[in-house]
């Protein structure tokens, strides 16, 4: 299907003369284009000025065949034009189309300007065509303010007599000679400058200088770059491109040294280059700085008013009055009816009376303290805003500023979580200061919490923290009791486990993980004695029989007796003689563990005898009459508590059955009973009947030491969660008090013989002595008062002070510690 | 054993709260409706003691309002009233589809209207009840009358706001009850006392606010509504305790004075009324002219019970207040066009003072800056170019300084382009142990007739060495601890020199030093021991109370002594800075 291709310009005739061009004058060329054919009832139109409407159809794509022009009307028969509707409709679609693809193109490339300019209006073809329109302008036609139609209208003389071909061609031939070469790229920049270049151009075929018709049509022009030829001249011979052989450098040069340069362009359509003269030049800046193309045009002429705001005697138009301004309105009437029947109805109810009470009176004239309504009793009210303090100044004191680091600590958090909901900052004076941004953001967090935010009565605790203090009895009026630190037993080269003070309270035996066993003088903290042992040194016990000098040493898995050979040659001598005057019984008993008398090697160390275990043993512990001992097994069985008897050399296991793992055993100093501690228990026998008589709970995670007052009715207990429980038997098997005052474990416990002391030991290298009052009358609890809180062991590997053991008759408490020394405290 | 089964949540604390859904239910109320009648009501949530048992032993968030609130909404008239507005916008919606242009005029003259007369009242059974929440209510006016007049809300509101807010100050001009500013970064702050309550609101500073987009206006304009009834009545009230005119009037002298300064007509005279009152300059007119018995001297009758010296503090506290009221008697003020006029005019009227600014500034000036008789010019440039002799020119900070301080401030320090001196909150009452700035302590010897200027340096350093006292107190509390740790180290070292000096045979003997034992310390010493021995014998849960709150005043030391920290090294720099500038210039 051959594509419309229109002609680049128009043609506009008067009609209606006796002078209409024939249709034979179309130019048919090979190949043969479709001829419009017209409508085949035209009507006689002679008296319609119409502006005649060339129309082209190419029929093939590049222009290669001869263009055929059709006069519209002109294929009538009858020579009659056909109506500018039918034209409208049929025919003048290509014309039409052609026409707003020129305002729209032109629209586009000179905007405004071409708009005013109303080329648009005057269809101009490519290149200003329409020399028809340009005759008729004459010089104006740059201004285009005339409009086509009107043109149309004015006859042209000269122009009638001439066919339109014959007319149209030599014109544009020599508009198309001129604008050989014109360069548009290059020169002239900005859509309104190719305006003003296609108005000038249009000025040039004014002048009526020769004109080659390039017939291609509105085709891109880039199609002909391949061809020698740039299009077809009318007769449909081709039209050459001039020879151009001018490189970079001719241009350069031609830019150098041409004067002329700046003011050429080139044609597109014919290649050819143009010289604008001054007044083209002229039009272009004028048209660049936006001023109209014609000089002579004012735009500020004085307006007329046609409507005036005056008024007038005579009306504007004479039309006599109708009648229905004459006669009652029915529509009013069935309005005014539904009106009537609505208010009847009460569906429009009459305008209220405005009321004329003041706004604003005297509300609390008769105000009535007494009149609270019944919520007012549980009404919160809100409390109020809080005051600005210091830091919320424009400028505060220095201090209140922000640090850079409190800066960013405060960014960093969340904002419900600052102290300060802003940045303090100081501004040097009060013209400086700027609006808050978060003004209404604060005040409608107001409003939110005044009436979302739940409300409660509180209320606050006003306590004096010095009323919460417990009133105790004053150390001081509590004494004696250990308060400085008097010696320091130095010799062991590993942590001190375990003390024992004879009962003389001159010697002090300690045993360590050096495997030594060391004899102290209490007095002058010298070592009397070393044994050595062989192994870690887990519990050592000195026989509390004052008439025995006799120490017992847990040693892995064996109970050493050792006679460590001090004081009075008479007692230890009295001691190895009761060891020796031993019979073994006739028949061999089956015993839990082996007695081994010492070698004569082991003899002079002083060991007398040895108790040897099938496991490691955990602890040792005199009965308060010297001839009985028990021993703790670290074993899961029932086997973990032993009951031996020195003189007859004799064991037994008192328990059948484990109740799990034992920590510690004690023996009760005056009456019968037997203390098992394992890890929450302690439990209470009597070893007369044979049978459990309490089971104190002791409130705790692990129990790790157990110590026994002297009147042997109260316990305490000290846990490794560091707590000390007080159990007072006579009235519970729960703790009478629960002390959490070492801030470690507790290693061990001790109560003083004599004095209401007792003290603990912790891995928090302190020994804290209490006084622990028990009064006889038994209406009268226990007064537990902390005295002293010592201090002087140092922390080796998290441990403390190991082991804590009261003098037998001073108020002096020994402690060894990991840190390898033992100390006194007086 | 008869009876019949006690059901659960039936009785007790469940049956006095409802949800809010409940309660919206109950109401027939939809969410925002139910909102605004709370906001108007006031009535608020509560938050019960036993939640759980309250919330039928569910554990999830609710809110909890007592059902008697909301019995007692079920009665009230404006409940109808929403009702009635809701079938009015459907009214109108209708007719506006319909394009029923009549109807929709007709139905707008009929829109259902409410006052909130009756609430406030309810709300506030005496006026006293009233001045105390009037707190947010100011705020919230002032705030809406910096409202831009186009968007937000209506005009109408803003205007009203506006309107009440000068009333309002006008009050106070007149009746002299200002007692403190404030100027913060946020905005203004001003107390006043009324009746003997406190009053305290802030206004924003004169800029455009950045309307937050986060922010819902609805909830605002309907405490605006509130707040608005709620301030014409009080101010109503409180003209008429003055026997002024409510709506007020410019006395008749006054508006001789001010209408000449003028020179033009304004476009209309309601508004150019309202900015004249507004501009702060006249006085207000009374409704039984003033006579010169207005200061009657109050006959004083002993309260029992009340010692003469109590009586004495009480006279001279008034005789105080009475000085403060006269603060700026007889001093005329001229403000230059860049200090902010409204609250500095407000401000040195409440004070007596007189005041004037650029009749092209604002309407009301009554006097010209050329006028030899004005003694003070507020100016907030860093020079002046022409000065007149025979006034001071000060920053407005002296004026605000001066109205806190209840006294006319030394002007040395606030003349223009000086380094003004901090501006303190005159609303901290520093309590005992609590960090006191420098310049407060000079205020407060300024304020018992101390001359300052001797005194600054002796009070520095006392103060330096109460700082240290402070310190020194805190420190043995941290220290408790630490001398502990001492006690250790020390014995470390004498072992440590024992054992030494055991090595080192050749065994010298060296003069014993006498050592002076502090009694004090010891005696000290021995306290701090036998406290922490009894806490070492307290129970769990008092332990846990007492640790909190010596937690509390712990950290509050710590913060003074932070402070405090600062301000040392602030005024060391800056001496430095001193010392340095002067050894330059001597060299």
């Amino acid at each position: 299907m051959p594509k419309l291709w229109l002609l680049p310009y128009f043609h506009t005739q008067p009609l209606g003369s006796t002078t209409f061009p024939s249709p034979t004058l179309a130019f048919c060329h090979s190949p043969m284009p479709k001829p419009w054919t017209p409508p085949p009832a035209p009507r006689r139109t002679a008296t319609h000025q119409l502006p005649l409407v060339a129309e082209a159809e190419s029929a093939d794509l590049f222009g290669l065949g001869v263009l055929g022009v059709a006069w519209r009307g002109a294929a009538a028969s009858s020579a009659v034009v056909e109506e500018s509707r039918a034209g409208v409709a049929r025919l003048p679609v290509a014309a039409r189309l052609s026409h707003q693809q020129h305002v729209a193109q032109v629209g586009d490339v000179a905007g405004g300007q071409a708009q005013r300019l109303d080329l648009g209006q005057l269809p101009i073809g490519r290149l200003g065509g329409d020399e028809g329109a340009q005759r008729r302008e004459g010089g104006v036609d740059a201004v285009g303010a005339v409009a086509l139609s009107r043109v149309g209208r004015v006859p042209l003389p000269g122009l009638a007599v001439q066919p339109p071909g014959f007319l149209a061609a030599p014109p544009l031939a020599g508009f198309d000679a001129e604008a050989v070469g014109v360069q548009v790229e290059g020169l002239l920049v900005g859509a309104r400058a190719l305006a003003a270049v296609l108005l000038v151009l249009r000025q040039h075929a004014d002048l009526g200088v020769q004109d080659i018709r390039n017939t291609v049509g509105n085709i891109p022009m880039e199609w002909y770059q391949d061809f020698p030829h740039i299009g077809y001249d009318l007769e449909g011979k081709r039209i050459y491109k001039p020879i151009r052989n001018k490189d970079e450098l001719d241009k350069f040069l031609e830019k150098m040294e041409n004067p002329d340069y700046w003011r050429t362009v080139q044609d597109k359509m014919t290649g050819a280059d143009i010289k604008l003269t001054d007044e083209q030049v002229d039009l272009v800046h004028r048209l660049q700085k936006g001023q109209f193309g014609d000089v002579h045009f004012n735009p500020y002429e004085p307006a007329i008013d046609f409507f005036t705001h005056e008024v007038m005697i005579h009306p504007v138009t004479n039309r006599p009055a109708d009648k229905r301004s004459f006669i009652p309105s029915l529509i009013e009437k069935e309005k005014v009816s539904k009106l009537v029947h609505a208010i009847k109805m009460g569906w429009i109810k009459p305008r209220k009376p405005k009321e004329d009470t003041p706004t604003y009176y005297d509300l609390w004239a008769h105000e009535d303290p007494n009149s609270i309504l019944g919520r007012h009793k549980m009404h919160v009210p809100a409390p109020k805003m809080k005051l600005p303090g210091h830091e919320e100044s424009y400028n505060p004191p220095p201090e209140y500023l922000l640090s850079e680091e409190e800066k960013l600590a405060w960014e960093q958090q969340e904002p419900a979580e600052r102290r300060l909901n802003f940045v303090p900052q100081q501004y040097r004076c009060l013209r400086a200061v700027p609006g808050y941004p978060r003004f209404i953001h604060e005040r409608f967090e107001r409003c939110l919490d005044l009436y979302l935010c739940p409300r409660q009565r509180k209320m606050r605790v006003n306590v004096d923290p010095e009323d919460l203090i417990p009133k105790l009895p004053k150390p001081r009026d509590l004494q004696p009791f250990p308060t400085t630190q008097a010696l320091v037993y130095r010799g062991h080269s590993s942590l001190v486990r375990c003390l024992s003070v004879s009962p003389s309270g001159q010697w002090l035996a300690s045993g360590s993980d050096d495997g030594t066993v060391r004899f102290w003088e209490v007095c002058t903290a010298r070592c009397m004695k070393t044994l050595p042992v062989g192994g870690v040194v887990k519990s050592i016990a000195w026989n509390p029989n004052p008439t025995i000098c006799l120490v017992a040493v847990c040693v892995e898995q064996s109970v050493l007796l050792v006679n460590p050979c001090l004081g009075d040659k008479l007692l230890y001598g009295a001691t190895d003689q009761v060891l020796e005057s031993y019979v073994p019984p006739e028949e061999e008993r089956v015993q839990p563990v082996q007695w081994v008398t010492a070698t004569s090697e082991e003899h002079s160390r002083g060991i007398r005898l040895t108790v040897q275990h099938s496991k490691a043993l955990k602890q040792v512990t005199w009965h308060g009459k010297g001839d009985y001992f028990a021993t703790v097994v670290a074993d899961n069985s029932n086997m973990q508590v032993l009951i031996h008897q020195t003189s007859k050399r004799w064991s037994q296991n008192p328990f059948r059955k484990s109740k799990g793992l034992v920590q510690c055993v004690l023996f009760h100093p005056i009456r019968p009973y037997f203390f098992v501690a394992t890890q929450r228990y302690v439990r209470v026998y009597n070893l007369l009947k044979q049978e459990l008589t309490k089971k104190l709970m002791a409130n705790c995670k692990w129990v790790s030491s157990m110590a026994i007052h002297p009147a042997g009715d109260n316990v305490i207990c000290g846990s490794y969660d560091s707590k000390l429980a007080w159990f007072d038997l006579d009235l519970s098997t729960r703790p009478y008090q629960l002390l959490r005052h070492h801030r470690k474990a507790l290693r061990s416990v001790a109560f003083h013989k004599h004095y209401p002391l007792f003290a603990s030991g912790s891995d928090d290298g302190t020994v804290i002595v209490c006084h622990g009052m028990v009064y006889n009358d038994l209406l009268q609890n226990p007064l537990l008062v902390p005295v002293k809180v010592l201090k002087g062991h140092t922390l080796t590997m998290d441990l403390g002070v190991l082991d804590v053991v009261f003098h037998p008759t001073q108020p002096w408490v020994f402690s060894s510690g990991a840190d390898g020394t033992v100390r006194l405290y007086t | 054993m008869g009876g019949l089964e006690k059901k659960k949540y039936q009785r007790g604390s469940a049956t006095n709260y409802i949800t809010r859904n409940k309660a919206r239910k109950k109401l027939q109320l939809s969410l925002p409706d139910f909102r605004r009648l709370c906001i108007l009501k006031g009535i608020y949530p509560h938050e019960p003691r036993h939640k759980k048992k309250v919330n039928k032993g569910s554990t999830a968030a609710r809110t909890f309002y007592l059902l008697k609130d909301i019995k007692f909404l079920l009665h009230e008239p404006i409940v109808n009233k929403f009702r009635e507005y809701k079938i009015f916008v459907r009214k109108l919606r209708k007719a506006y589809g319909k394009s029923e242009w009549g109807t929709a005029e007709r139905l707008k003259d009929n829109k259902p209207t409410y006052k909130l007369d009756h609430i406030v009242k309810e709300r506030y059974p005496t006026f006293v009840d009233a001045l105390r929440d009037l707190d947010d209510a100011l705020s919230m006016c002032f705030l809406f009358s910096t409202f831009p007049r186009t968007g937000k809300c209506h005009v109408q509101t803003i205007q009203l706001c506006r309107r009440l807010a000068v009333e309002f100050l006008n009050y106070v001009i007149a009746s002299r009850s200002l007692r403190k500013v404030f100027l913060s970064i946020k905005g203004i702050y001003y107390q006043a006392e009324v009746l003997g309550q406190p009053i305290t609101w802030i206004t924003p500073y004169a800029f455009a606010h950045d309307h937050p987009t986060d922010v819902d206006y609805r909830v605002m304009a309907t405490f605006t509504e509130f707040y608005t009834t709620l301030l014409g009545f009080v101010n109503f009230r409180l003209y008429h305790s003055l026997n002024l005119h409510y709506p007020p009037k410019i006395d008749g002298q006054a508006e001789v004075e001010v209408k000449p300064a003028e020179g033009k007509e304004y476009a209309m005279d309601s508004e150019s009324y309202l900015e004249k009152l507004s501009a702060l300059s006249a006085s207000l007119a009374r409704v039984v002219a003033p006579t010169q018995e207005d200061d009657v001297e109050m006959d004083e009758f002993p309260v029992e019970g009340e010692t003469a010296e109590q009586m004495d503090a009480r006279r001279k506290e008034q005789e105080a207040l009475e000085k403060h009221k006269k603060l700026f008697e007889g001093l005329r003020f001229f403000l230059n066009r860049e200090v902010p006029r409204e609250p500095l005019a407000f401000v040195i009227r409440c004070f007596g003072g007189q005041v004037s600014w650029d009749k092209s500034l604002c309407i009301g000036a009554t006097y010209d800056v050329s006028d030899p008789s004005i003694t003070h010019q507020i100016v907030d440039r860093p020079r002046v170019e022409q000065q007149v002799v025979g006034r001071y020119y000060l920053q407005p900070q002296w004026v605000f300084d001066s109205v806190n301080a209840k006294l006319c401030l030394p002007v040395a320090d606030y003349f223009p382009g000086v380094l003004l001196p901090p501006h303190l909150s005159p609303f901290v009452t520093e309590q005992e142990g609590d960090y006191i700035p420098p310049e407060k302590l000079k205020l407060l010897a300024m304020q018992r007739g101390e001359d300052p200027g001797e005194e600054t340096e002796e009070e520095e350093e006392e103060e330096e060495e109460e700082e240290e006292d402070d310190n020194d107190k805190d420190e043995e509390e941290e220290e408790e601890d630490e001398s502990e740790k001492e006690e250790e180290i020390k014995l470390k070292k004498m072992e440590e020199q024992k054992a030494q000096s055991n090595k080192a045979l050749p065994v010298k003997v060296t003069a014993g030093k006498v050592r002076l034992e502090d009694k004090q310390r010891l005696e000290q010493e021995q306290q701090s021991e036998e406290k922490r021995l009894a806490i070492m014998m307290m129970k769990k849960r008092e332990k846990y109370l007492y640790k909190k709150i010596m937690f509390g005043k712990k950290r509050k030391i710590r913060e003074a002594n932070k402070l405090a920290a600062k301000r040392k090294a602030h005024d060391t720099a800056l001496k430095e800075e001193k010392k340095k500038t002067k050894k330059a210039r001597r060299a």
